[in-house]
């Protein structure tokens, strides 16, 4: 009975032993270091994490009212948001969901505050026009405040766009190393 | 035929036990990994909790160089960011009050001289100051990427 039950412990250990050996990437039986030596799976899975994340990660890079998104190390430019740029964020980062609900929310600001920061520089620039031709219009101050008002309600709306495009990056970035 | 089934059993147990640990287990990136999020101004926060670890004024020292000191490309970029950031907030600052300024002279009549030369500066001012604050924005960015970069090696 205590040789059945050592058996049975032991059957098991081996097959823990080789489904923990997959789902770790498949790496302990063959990843040597440099001198040759083979390395614990925990330091060979940080390894590829990195690896993966230095390849695959994003971030974004301000250009001018619009954003480069750039992944890996070497920069590599994916695509630039802003400024009624219609490229999908949402499809880059669909492998993490957390990801692509940032990425509508980014969608969705940056859309809305790119329309009312142009009305308000517009309506700021008209309020100039009209002063600099020396007439007395009562509507100049008025287009000027408006148009102020615009810009700062619209820049606001934009900054939390880029903060829910940082965070969109930030969970995919995140997921990268489960996928 | 016992041996087997126990043995299944035992195995089915030991990877239920690992599955529940490794969903529970709490990694450094979820813990310390890094982002920027919009506050009036700048904050870094940190973590799924999003805790706030730094919150960057216009026009004082940030302190990210020290929140990064692990990593050193983040720093290397942490020191971009600084020498950029506060001059191009005080540039666009200058170039944005000198702006507000000429939008007043305007209804001034006669028109006083100085408002002929007010407007270029003051644009001047906001480009120059946009375009260091470009570069304070990457470098900030570069900084939080090798951060969070240095948190999966």
């Amino acid at each position: 009975m205590k040789l059945n039950l050592l058996l049975a412990l032991g059957l098991s250990a081996l097959a823990s032993g080789s489904l923990t050996a997959q789902t770790n990437g498949h790496t302990s039986a063959t990843n040597k270091n440099q001198n040759g030596a083979p390395v614990t799976t925990t330091q060979s899975t940080r390894a590829d994490s990195a690896t993966v994340y230095d390849s695959q990660a994003l971030r974004f890079e301000g250009k001018w009212g619009s954003a480069d998104i750039i992944r890996g190390a070497k920069g590599e430019v994916v695509g630039t948001v802003g400024w009624f740029r219609d490229f999908d964020v949402e499809k880059l980062v669909q492998s993490s969901p957390r990801a692509v609900a940032d990425a509508r929310d980014f969608k969705v600001s940056n859309f809305r505050g790119s329309l009312v920061t142009t009305i308000g520089a517009s309506l700021v620039a008209i309020g100039i026009a009209v002063a600099g031709n020396n007439s007395n219009n009562a509507s100049t101050p008025v287009l000027i405040i408006a148009g102020a008002g615009g810009i700062g309600w619209g820049l606001n709306h934009l900054n939390s766009s880029y903060a829910a495009l940082s965070r969109a990056l930030w969970w995919y970035n995140r997921d990268l190393a489960a996928h | 035929m016992r041996i087997l089934l126990i043995a299944v059993l035992l195995t089915g147990l030991a990877n239920m036990a690992a599955t529940i640990e490794s969903g529970a287990q709490v990694t450094p990136y979820d813990e310390r990994a890094l982002r920027v999020d919009a506050a009036p101004g700048l904050r870094i926060v940190r973590g799924v909790s999003d805790s706030v670890v730094l919150n960057i004024g216009e026009f004082r020292r940030t302190g990210l160089a020290d929140l990064v000191a692990t990593s050193p490309h983040a720093v290397e970029q942490a020191e971009v960011f600084e020498k950029n950031y506060r001059p191009g907030s005080w540039f666009v600052g200058a170039g944005i009050a000198l702006f507000g300024l000429n939008v007043g002279l305007t209804s001034i009549q006669p028109r006083p001289s100085i408002s002929g030369w007010l407007l270029p500066v003051s644009v001047g001012l906001i480009v120059y100051g946009g375009y260091r604050l470009q570069l304070a924005y990457r470098g900030l960015q570069k900084a939080i990427w090798w951060y969070n970069r240095d948190l999966k090696s």
